[in-house]
């Protein structure tokens, strides 16, 4: 299986950077995202999920994510919910939510509402925010 | 004649006068103006960063609000068709406002508007339901959503959305939102 990698940009759109790892299962979701067509993009990456655990292995999603609009949010809410589907059906996956310190307690709100939303447990982990320009 | 040409824009401009302008914009709301703009209020310096990126997600989905709802569509090079309407950023004393205006049909207005004041009775908690409430069940019924958008405009801000609505014709009105995020 191949992996999944999707560098991130910044464009006219906001791109996501992805890192789907098919050997060690570590995968993320790091950076912003606003997107011309968000349920295709999250539905390929709902797929390789799917696709990943034909066989019998574990995952780790890092979601890192700055800035999302709010069609993207309803396309990650699916990938999440697939996500649930496949840990219902005994599959060995970890999901963690990146939030930045400070806050505003704004990403990490957008966390428990995912988690609440999709009934999947999700771990809340706090980091040190660089000052980005 | 020629004099009176321009008295509309004129007049605008003195209403705007005492305020400090960070974007105007009239036209067709693609992707271009999009990013331009929301770069424009994302390159600003704000104090503290917290208020610049509420800004900025207010901008973002009134923006593609304006960008796919509009009643009023314009036809570009590409074929694609964009909303047109006009967004304002300004900064007073006390906050940033946005406002952000377009053609609806009357028909839907009456839906927007009664939309619109359902989320002003809210609270933050309560407006952090009712966002995972809709975005739980508008999942595929419709991909684009602009519900959503509203909800989370209304939670960035942190005040009540001011409404103004206008007649121009029998079948549209000239909606506006105004929203302020406090400095």
């Amino acid at each position: 299986m191949q992996n999944l990698i999707i560098e991130g940009s910044r464009d006219t759109y906001f791109t996501p950077h992805v890192e789907l790892n098919a050997q060690t299962g570590i995968c993320s979701i790091t950076g912003e995202s606003y997107l011309e067509e968000p349920f295709e993009f999250y539905e390929r990456i709902s797929s390789w999920f799917s696709e990943f655990f034909n066989e019998d292995k574990k995952l780790q999603l890092d979601l890192k994510l700055t800035y999302f609009n709010t069609s993207s949010s309803r396309a990650i809410l699916e990938m999440l919910r697939t996500l649930k589907e496949l840990k219902d059906e005994g599959k060995n996956l970890t999901v963690n939510w990146y939030y930045p310190d400070p806050d505003d307690e704004e990403i990490l709100m957008e966390g428990e509402d995912f988690m609440e939303e999709s009934g999947l447990d999700i771990n809340m982990i706090e980091y040190e925010m660089e000052e980005e320009i | 004649m020629e004099k009176q040409k321009y008295d509309n824009l004129v007049d605008f401009y003195s209403s705007m006068r005492n305020r400090d302008i960070i974007v105007y914009y009239k036209g067709p709301f693609d992707e271009i103006i999009l990013s331009e703009i929301g770069t424009k209020i994302r390159n600003k310096v704000f104090d503290p960063p917290k208020i610049g990126n509420r800004l900025f997600s207010v901008f973002m989905e009134l923006a593609q609000n304006i960008a796919l709802y509009s009643a009023e569509k314009n036809q570009l090079e590409s074929g694609a068709k964009w909303g047109v309407g006009t967004i304002a950023v300004y900064e007073t004393e006390t906050s940033f406002t946005l406002v952000s205006g377009n053609l609806v049909k009357n028909e839907v207005l009456e839906q927007i508007v009664s939309k619109c004041e359902e989320i002003n009775t809210l609270d933050h908690d309560g407006l952090r339901a009712m966002k995972r409430e809709y975005r739980s069940s508008e999942i595929k019924a419709d991909h684009k959503g602009g519900n959503i958008g509203l909800i989370q405009v209304a939670l960035k801000s942190d005040m009540p959305l001011e409404l103004d609505a206008k007649q121009v014709d029998s079948e549209h009105s000239f909606f506006t939102i105004s929203v302020n995020v406090l400095k």
